[in-house]
C-alpha cells in the first residue's frame, strides 16, 4: 500500500512510519528485539536458576541489543548524554534501566557462581531486567501520533513477549546444556501459559487499534488485510503461535523429555521468527495521520 | 561543529531585477564573499509581491551556479542534424566563433537582408526573458515573421485585443475594487503568468476583502483552487457561454450602462445593410499607412491600408434629441440612439448595439449549456450577479474624482483564448465587461498602465523616458503610443502604433501571413507541417538561411518533428543560451554561452510596459538590473555579442554599425540629448546608457549609481493615469468589429485564389461562438480533450532545470503527471501512477504516469507545459513529466482564421501501457 | 512571551515560495525540508475543493519532541521556540518519530549534492560552510529563524514586524499568508487573526498545543 507513497502523498494520506525501521531503522528493530530478548533470558533464568540463560540473556541484551543500538545512533560517542532526560523519555529510562539491568546482573551472575547470591541483587536485577523488557513498548506507546503504537496494550504485549522469548531461549539453552529434563516441565508450564496470553493480547491490541481511529484501523488493515498479511499469517501466526502451540499440545501429552530435541528446537526459532516478525510489522505498519484532508477519490489511488 | 566557519569578507543586500518571466520583479540578492546566496522581494516596490517572491525568482540562484551552464563558445562538428542527434560539440574561443559567423551574415546580409533572421536574440527560454537587448542588427533589415517559441501560444488574438480594448497588452480586474470576476482560462493572481507577483499580491488582498472569484476552467488548479466559483468548462466553448451570459444582461435583465456605450464605444454607430459603419460622405476610403516587419521594433516597415477613414469622412450616429444623424463626436448631439431602425443619405441603418442586441438572442442558455457542459441555471445565476453586482449607475470618489463604480470584470487568458474561435472569443470577454461599463473604471476590467504623464517634476521632458499615453485614433477609437514586445521603446518611428488601427488583408506572397491575416501576429506557419504547401499556395518563400536564436521552440511550441523539419531547413543557427537546450543540441551551429539575469546591468527590463507596472492607483516603480556576480568563464551576455559582431560587421561592409545602432538606442530609448554619451562610436556599456536614461527620466541626481544604491523610483500614480478612459475622449470598438465586414469579401478572395482556407464566416462584426476542430472530430475513440496548464512552479521552458523547483515538482500531484478525471480514468482501468499514452487523432503520442483528481473535467486530460525535457545539457530536467505541446497539430486548420494563433488543444484517446514492455522514457 | 505563526489559507495560493525560500536561506541539501506544501483535494466532481496546506515545524507547546529527547539536545526555549541544539544530539531519531506532524529529518548526508554526481557548487559550498552549516548526523528541523530573531532582536528591532526580525517564509510568501507574532499577546497581530478568523492548529487531539494556526 505505502510501498510507492509519492512525495506528494507524504501526509496528505496516512503515512508510514520509516525513521526506525528503514534503512539504518533496521537496526533499531534488532536492537529493541534483542535487548528485550536478552532481558527476557536472563530474568527467566534467575528464576529457573539457570547461570546459562542468565549469561547469555545479559550477553544478548547487552552485547548484541546494546550494540546494535549504539551502532544505530548518529554519533554513537555521544550515546552516554542518553541519560539526561529519564523525566520525560522513555529512550533515557530505557539507557538506565538496561544499564542498571546489566551492572546488576553481572553481580547477580558473579554472586551465583561464587556462592553467595544475595536476594536483594536478584531483585533489583529482575526488576532492571524487566523494566528493560518494558521500555521499548513503553518508548513506542508514548507516540501519540502513530495510532498503531499510542496503546497501553504495547508495553504489555512486550512484556509478555520479551519474557517468552525468554524463556524459549532459555528452554533452548537447556536442552543444548542437557538440563531439559530438570528445567523443561516447569518453563514448558511458562511459555504454554505465555503463549496463550500473547495471543490473545495480540487479538484485543489489533481489533483495539482497529476501532481508535481511521489511521489505526489502515494500520490494522494493512496488518491483517493488506501489504502485511503474507508475514503476519505465515510467519506471525503459523509459524509464531500455531506451530509452537501444536507442539505445545503435543507435549504437553507425551512430556517434553520425550519430544525430539529438534521439533523443541524447531518451536522455539519459530516463537522468536514470529515475534520478531511481529515486531518488525508493529514498526512497519505504524502510520501518522494526514495533516490534510483529503477525502477526494483515495480508494483507487495506487496508495 | 564539523564545518568550521570560514572567514566573511562580504555580506551584502543589492538590489536588481528579476528574470526569470517576462514580468522582471524587483528583487534583492544576498552575497556573501562574492556569492549570492539568497534572493528576496522589495518591500517597498510596488513591481512586485512588496516582499515576497515567486519560487522561480528564489530558485534563481541555480541558475546563476548550475555546473551544466554553458561557459565556453560550443562548434558543432558533426553536419548531421536532428533531435537525438550527437552534435560533437567542440569548444571554440570567440574569435573562432565570431570567424564563423561575420563573414556569413555579411554574404547573407549583401545577397538579401531577409536571409537573416534575428528576431528573438538574447533572452529567450534563458530564464532572463527581457535583457533589453537592442536588436542593433535589425536596423540593417533581417527578417523575422515568426515567434519561435516563448510566444507562439500566447496571447495571439488576447493581446491585440487587450490593444484595442484596453490599450495594453492584456487585460486584468481592478483588483482593489472588484467583487465579482470571471475568469476565462486565466492564471491571474497565482505565481504565473502575467504580473505573476504583482497579481498574487492584489488577488490576494482582494480575497481576503471577499472578492468573489468565479472561474470558468476544465482544470481546478491553482485559480481555480482560490475561487468562490469554480466551473468546469468543456475547451473552446468560453464564447457560447459568455454570449449566453450576455443575451441575459441585455435581453433578459436588461442592465446596461447606456451612458457608457454611448460615449465609450462604438454601440451608437450607424451600421449599413453592408454591415458597415454609415459615414458622412460615403463608404471608408482606408488610410494609407506603414507597418513594421519583424517583431522587435525593428526600423523596416511596409506601406499598408488601415480600415477606416480620416477626420472628412466619419462614421454617423443618430442623434435621438434632434432626430437626425451626426458624426459621432459631434459637440451638438443631445443623446445617442442604441436602438431603432434610421436612414441617412437614403442608406437604412441601424445603431451597432441594435444589432448586437438582436444577435444576442442566438445564444440561448440552453444552448451554451449543451456546447460547454454548464448548467443553464449555473449560467443564468453567473449572469445574474455579474449584472446586479456591476452596480450600474453607481459611483466613487477617488482623491476628488467621482468616477464611474463597477466592481465586476472579466478576463480571459491562454485557456480560453487559445482555440480556433479565439478572435470572438476574447471580444466576448471584452463586451460582458462593456455592457456593464466595467471598462477601465474603478472594479472593473482593466489593462496594465496605458498613460503616464511622467516623473513628478519631469513631466514637461521631451522626449521623456518614462511617459506614454494612448489617444483617441482613427474613427475616435483608442489607440496606443508605445506597445508591444518592445515596449519600453517609443515606436515613434514607425507609423503602425499599436494594435488599431487594423490594416487590410492583402496577399502580398508573404512567408509570414502577417499580410493575409493582419488582426493577429503571431502565426505558426514557419514551423506548421504544412508549411510548404501553404507557402506554395501563398506563392510565398521563406528566405531565412541563418538565424540567430535564444529560444527553445522544440519544446515550447508544438508538433516536434515539423519543428524540426523547419530548424533543419535553416542553413545556420547561432544559439545565444545559458544551458544547451533540445533546439540547440538538435540543430545549432554555434552555441554561445549567455551571461545569466544575474550577471548584468540593464536599465531598460524596468521599462517594459507589459507587466512591470501594477495598475489601479498602485504606485508607479521603476528598477534596474545591476549584475549581482561577474560572468564567470567566457560567459557574455547576447547585448555584448550584439556589439561585437556590430563593430566586425561593420568594418566588412564599411558601415560605422555601433554608432547606428547607439543612436537609435538613444533615440527611442528615449534619453534627452543633454545626456547623451559624447563618444557614440563605442560600446556604450549599460551603466552608461542607464546614466544617461535615469538622469534624463528622473532628473540629473538620480543617476546610475543612485538606482544602483536604492534600486528603484517609487512615485504616487494619478487617477488620470489609472482610470484614464474617463478622462479622455476616445471610445473602444467592442459593441460590433466593423473592421471584420471589410475583410471578408477580401479573405473571401485571397481564399479563392490561394486556396487557403481562412473561414470567412469568422470574419463577421457581432461577436459571436465557433466550434472548433476540437469538437469537429467524430471519431469516438478520440473522446478526450487534451491541453497544457500553467504550473506555478514553472515559466518558459528552463524552469524544471532548478533542483529547488523539481523537488517541489515531484512534492505536487500535477507536475510530472498526466491529470484526468478520476471517474473518467477508473471508466478506462487507470489507476493512479500507471503508464499511459496518449494519442492524438491525427497520431501524435506521448507517454507519462497518469494521475486521477476528483477537481477534473470528465473530458479532459491536462499536461503541465514545458514538461518532458530530453536536452542533455540539462540534467535535472531530463526525462521528468511529459511534453504535451508535441502533441500539438501545427497546421492552417487549427488556427483562428482571423487572428491565426494556434489551437491550443487537441483531441485525443488515453490507453494503458506495460511499463516493461514499453520502457520508461 | 510565546512566538507562533498563522497561516492564511484564503490567502494561500500553493506557490512553493515558503519551501524554496527556507531551502535557499538555510542552504538545506535535497531531500531536506524544514517546511513544505501539502496539497490535496476533497469532495467529487464537480463540488471540489483544492486543499493547499503550508506546513512547518508547529513549536508546540507540549512538544512531544522536547519531552522524548534524551539528551536534551531538543529544548524549548522562553519564547516558545522548539529547537536541536546539535551539538548534545546523539542521533537517535526518537524525536522524528515522536513528532505526529513529521517535521524532524535526520541530516545524514550533509553533502548530497544539488547536482547528482556534478559536485558542489559555490552556492552550496558558501552556504553550508558558511551561511547554514549543519551537523551531520543529527536531527534538524525548522526553528522559526531563530538566529535571524536574535540578531534582530539585538538590533532593536520588532520581532514579526521588521523583515530582519521575521522567519524567511513569512518575509518570501508573495500573498502575505504568514503571520508572525506572540500568541502570549492578546492584541498582538497573531492572536487577533486567531481570534477573529477562528484560526485552529493542526491535530489539536493529540494535547500538543501547537503554535502555528492556520485560518481558512
Amino acid at each position: 500500500m505505502q510501498a510507492n507513497m509519492k512525495p506528494f502523498e507524504w501526509m496528505v494520506k496516512p503515512t508510514p512510519q520509516k525513521e526506525w525501521i528503514e534503512r539504518r531503522g533496521i537496526l533499531l528493530w534488532l536492537a529493541f528485539f534483542f535487548i528485550e530478548l536478552g532481558a527476557g533470558a536472563f530474568f527467566v533464568g534467575t528464576i529457573f536458576k539457570s547461570i546459562e540463560a542468565m549469561l547469555v540473556g545479559w550477553l544478548v541484551c547487552g552485547v548484541i541489543g546494546g550494540g546494535i543500538h549504539i551502532l544505530y545512533l548518529g554519533h554513537p560517542f555521544r550515546f552516554w548524554r542518553m541519560v539526561s532526560r529519564p523525566g520525560s523519555s522513555w529512550i533515557s529510562r530505557g539507557l538506565i534501566f538496561v544499564s542498571l539491568f546489566l551492572i546488576f546482573g553481572l553481580i547477580q551472575m558473579i554472586m551465583v557462581q561464587a556462592g553467595g547470591a544475595s536476594p536483594v541483587v536478584m531483585v533489583l536485577a529482575d526488576l532492571f531486567a524487566f523494566l528493560t523488557i518494558v521500555y521499548g513498548g513503553f518508548a513506542m506507546n508514548f507516540v501519540n501520533g502513530i495510532a498503531l503504537w499510542n496503546t497501553a496494550l504495547l508495553p504489555i504485549i512486550y512484556g509478555v513477549s520479551g519474557i517468552w522469548g525468554g524463556a524459549g531461549l532459555a528452554l533452548g539453552i537447556a536442552l543444548a546444556s542437557g538440563e531439559v529434563s530438570t528445567l523443561g516441565p516447569s518453563l514448558e508450564e511458562w511459555i504454554r501459559l505465555l503463549l496463550v496470553a500473547y495471543a490473545f493480547l495480540l487479538a484485543v491490541y489489533l481489533v483495539s487499534v482497529r476501532y481508535t481511529n481511521p489511521t489505526g484501523r489502515l494500520s490494522v488493515q494493512s496488518i491483517i488485510f493488506g501489504r502485511f498479511k503474507a508475514l503476519m499469517w505465515l510467519v506471525v501466526v503459523l509459524l509464531g503461535l500455531a506451530l509452537p502451540m501444536t507442539i505445545v499440545v503435543i507435549s504437553f501429552n507425551t512430556g517434553i523429555e520425550n519430544m525430539p530435541a529438534g521439533a523443541l528446537y524447531l518451536s522455539i526459532f519459530c516463537e522468536l521468527l514470529g515475534d520478531l516478525t511481529l515486531r518488525y510489522l508493529i514498526l512497519k505498519g505504524g502510520l501518522y495521520s494526514p495533516l490534510i484532508p483529503s477525502s477526494a477519490y483515495s480508494p483507487s489511488s495506487a496508495f | 561543529m564539523q564545518n568550521a566557519k570560514r572567514e566573511i569578507w562580504e555580506d551584502v543586500w543589492l538590489h536588481t531585477q528579476c528574470s526569470r518571466c517576462y514580468n522582471d520583479c524587483g528583487i534583492q540578492v544576498h552575497r556573501v564573499n562574492g556569492v549570492a546566496v539568497e534572493i528576496q522581494g522589495v518591500p517597498d516596490s510596488t513591481h512586485g509581491a512588496m516582499g515576497g517572491l515567486c519560487s522561480k525568482g528564489l530558485a534563481g540562484l541555480q541558475v546563476l551556479y548550475d555546473p551544466n551552464r554553458l561557459n565556453t563558445p560550443l562548434r558543432r562538428t558533426n553536419p548531421e542534424k536532428g533531435i537525438g542527434v550527437d552534435p560533437k560539440w567542440k569548444k571554440i574561443t570567440w574569435e573562432e566563433a565570431y570567424d564563423e559567423i561575420v563573414p556569413r551574415l555579411k554574404k547573407l546580409l549583401e545577397e538579401d537582408p531577409r536571409k537573416v533572421s534575428f528576431g528573438q536574440w538574447g533572452g529567450g527560454s534563458s530564464p532572463s526573458w527581457s535583457t533589453g537587448t537592442p536588436s542593433y542588427l535589425s536596423s540593417m533589415g533581417p527578417y523575422s515573421g515568426f515567434v519561435w517559441g516563448g510566444g507562439l501560444q500566447c496571447g495571439g488574438a488576447s493581446h491585440p485585443i487587450g490593444g484595442i480594448t484596453h490599450g495594453s497588452w492584456s487585460v486584468v480586474p481592478d483588483f482593489k475594487y472588484s467583487n465579482y470576476v470571471l475568469y476565462f482560462g486565466a492564471s491571474k493572481g497565482h505565481a504565473a503568468g502575467h504580473s505573476a507577483m504583482i497579481t498574487a499580491r492584489m488577488a490576494a488582498e482582494a480575497r481576503a476583502r471577499g472578492m468573489k472569484m468565479i472561474v470558468f476552467d476544465p482544470m481546478c488548479r491553482v485559480a481555480a483552487s482560490k475561487a468562490f466559483e469554480w466551473v468546469p468548462i468543456v475547451p473552446g466553448t468560453d464564447g457560447a457561454v459568455i454570449l449566453a451570459m450576455c443575451n441575459i444582461i441585455v435581453n433578459e435583465l436588461g442592465i446596461i450602462d447606456k451612458p457608457f456605450l454611448k460615449m465609450k464605444t462604438n454601440a451608437p454607430y450607424l451600421v449599413g445593410p453592408d454591415m458597415k459603419y454609415v459615414r458622412e460622405n460615403g463608404p471608408a476610403r482606408g488610410v494609407k499607412g506603414h507597418r513594421a516587419l519583424g517583431q522587435q521594433g525593428e526600423n523596416r516597415s511596409e506601406e499598408i491600408t488601415y480600415i477606416g477613414d480620416d477626420e472628412t469622412n466619419k462614421p454617423m450616429v443618430w442623434d435621438v434629441g434632434e432626430g437626425k444623424a451626426k458624426v459621432y463626436d459631434d459637440p451638438t448631439i443631445k443623446d445617442y440612439a442604441l436602438e431603432g431602425n434610421f436612414e441617412y443619405r437614403g442608406i437604412k441603418c441601424q445603431p451597432s448595439f441594435q444589432l448586437l442586441k438582436e444577435h444576442l438572442k442566438e445564444y440561448t442558455t440552453e444552448m451554451a449549456s449543451k456546447v460547454s457542459s454548464i448548467p443553464p441555471e449555473t449560467i443564468r445565476r453567473i449572469a445574474t450577479d455579474f449584472a446586479h453586482e456591476a452596480r450600474v449607475g453607481s459611483t466613487i470618489n477617488i482623491n476628488g474624482h467621482i468616477l464611474p463604480y463597477r466592481p465586476v470584470a472579466a478576463i480571459i487568458f491562454r485557456g480560453g483564448e487559445g482555440h480556433g474561435n479565439a478572435y470572438h472569443t476574447c471580444f466576448a470577454v471584452s463586451l460582458i465587461s462593456a455592457l456593464v461599463g466595467a471598462v477601465e473604471t474603478p472594479g472593473g476590467t482593466t489593462g496594465w498602465p496605458a498613460r503616464t504623464l511622467g516623473f513628478p517634476g519631469r513631466e514637461e521632458q521631451d522626449p521623456g523616458g518614462f511617459k506614454w499615453s494612448v489617444f483617441k485614433g482613427l474613427d475616435g477609437f483608442l489607440q496606443n503610443q508605445r506597445f508591444g514586445p518592445g515596449s519600453g521603446r517609443s515606436n515613434k518611428d514607425v507609423p503602425y502604433h499599436g494594435e488599431w488601427p487594423i490594416p487590410y488583408p492583402e496577399w502580398k506572397h508573404q512567408p509570414g501571413l502577417i499580410d493575409i491575416q493582419p488582426a493577429g501576429r503571431f502565426k505558426y506557419i514557419v514551423g506548421g507541417s504544412d508549411r510548404d504547401e501553404v507557402w506554395k499556395k501563398l506563392g510565398a518563400t521563406y528566405p531565412v538561411e541563418m538565424m540567430f536564436i535564444s529560444r527553445n521552440p522544440l519544446m515550447s511550441i508544438g508538433d516536434r518533428d515539423a519543428l524540426a523539419n523547419a530548424l533543419k531547413s535553416i542553413k545556420f543557427v547561432v544559439v545565444s543560451e545559458l544551458f544547451n537546450t533540445e533546439t540547440s543540441e538538435g540543430f545549432a551551429d554555434i552555441v554561445l554561452p549567455d551571461g545569466c539575469y544575474l550577471e548584468k546591468d540593464s536599465w531598460h527590463v524596468g521599462l517594459m510596459q507589459n507587466f512591470n507596472h501594477a495598475w489601479g492607483m498602485d504606485d508607479w516603480s521603476y528598477h534596474i538590473t545591476q549584475t549581482i556576480a561577474k560572468p564567470t568563464h567566457q560567459r557574455k551576455s547576447a547585448d555584448e555579442v550584439t556589439y561585437d559582431l556590430a563593430v566586425r560587421l561593420g568594418k566588412e561592409l564599411g558601415r560605422n554599425l555601433v554608432r547606428e545602432a547607439n543612436e537609435r538606442f538613444l533615440r527611442t530609448a528615449p534619453i534627452s540629448k543633454e545626456y547623451w554619451p559624447n563618444d557614440l562610436d563605442r560600446y556604450l556599456t549599460a551603466a552608461e546608457l542607464g546614466d544617461a536614461f535615469t538622469k534624463s527620466t528622473f532628473g540629473p541626481e538620480h543617476g546610475w549609481d543612485w538606482f544602483k544604491k536604492h534600486g528603484f523610483m517609487r512615485w504616487p500614480k494619478r487617477v488620470e493615469e489609472a482610470y484614464w478612459l474617463q478622462f479622455l475622449p476616445m471610445r473602444i470598438p467592442v459593441i460590433y468589429l466593423e473592421w471584420l465586414a471589410h475583410m471578408k469579401p477580401i479573405v473571401e478572395d485571397i481564399n479563392q485564389k490561394t486556396g487557403v482556407f481562412m473561414d470567412p464566416v469568422q470574419y463577421t462584426p457581432l461577436i459571436s461562438w465557433f466550434p472548433c476542430t476540437i469538437h469537429k472530430v467524430e471519431d469516438p475513440e478520440y473522446d478526450l480533450y487534451c491541453y497544457s496548464y500553467r504550473d506555478i512552479l514553472h515559466s518558459s521552458s528552463q524552469t524544471m532545470e532548478q533542483p529547488w523547483l523539481d523537488e517541489a515538482s515531484q512534492m505536487n500531484p500535477w507536475t510530472y503527471n498526466i491529470t484526468m478525471n478520476a471517474e473518467t480514468g477508473r471508466k478506462k482501468g487507470l489507476k493512479d501512477g500507471d503508464l499511459i499514452e496518449v494519442e492524438t487523432y491525427l497520431g501524435r503520442k506521448e507517454k507519462g504516469t497518469v494521475k486521477l483528481m476528483a477537481g477534473h473535467h470528465p473530458l479532459t486530460v491536462g499536461i503541465s507545459s514545458t514538461a518532458g525535457h530530453f536536452a542533455k545539457g540539462q540534467p535535472i530536467a531530463f526525462g521528468k513529466g511529459s511534453n504535451f505541446n508535441t502533441l500539438l497539430p501545427m497546421t492552417f486548420e487549427h488556427t483562428d482564421p482571423v487572428a491565426g494563433n494556434l489551437e491550443t488543444c487537441v483531441r485525443v484517446t488515453v490507453r494503458k501501457i506495460d511499463e516493461n514492455k514499453e520502457g520508461a522514457k | 512571551m510565546r512566538l507562533g505563526m498563522v497561516i492564511d489559507r484564503k490567502r494561500c495560493i500553493g506557490c512553493y515560495s515558503c519551501q524554496i525560500s527556507c531551502k535557499a536561506a538555510h542552504a538545506l541539501p535535497p531531500d531536506v525540508f524544514f517546511g513544505r506544501v501539502l496539497v490535496s483535494e476533497t469532495g467529487t466532481y464537480p463540488t471540489v475543493t483544492k486543499q493547499i496546506l503550508p506546513v512547518l515545524c508547529n513549536h508546540c507547546k507540549e512538544a512531544a519532541c522536547v519531552k522524548v529527547c534524551p539528551t536534551g539536545a531538543t529544548q524549548k526555549r522562553e519564547d516558545g521556540i522548539v529547537y536541536v541544539n546539535s551539538e548534545e544530539c546523539v542521533g537517535c531519531r526518537y524525536c522524528i518519530v515522536a513528532c505526529p506532524y513529521q517535521m524532524r529529518t535526520y541530516n545524514s548526508d550533509g553533502n548530497k549534492e544539488y547536482w547528482p554526481g556534478q559536485g558542489l557548487t559555490e552556492l552550496e559550498r558558501v552556504g553550508r560552510e558558511i551561511l547554514y552549516p549543519l551537523e551531520p548526523n543529527t536531527v534538524i528541523k525548522c526553528n522559526f529563524c531563530m538566529e535571524k530573531l536574535d540578531e534582530g532582536l539585538r538590533k532593536g528591532l520588532k520581532i514579526g514586524i521588521d523583515r530582519e526580525a521575521t522567519p524567511t517564509c513569512v518575509n518570501a510568501c508573495p500573498v502575505k499568508a504568514r503571520t508572525f507574532g506572540d500568541l502570549d499577546d492578546p492584541n498582538s497581530n497573531v492572536s487577533k487573526l486567531i481570534k477573529e478568523r477562528k484560526g485552529y492548529p493542526l491535530h489539536s487531539e493529540l494535547g500538543t498545543e501547537p503554535s502555528v494556526y492556520y485560518l481558512d
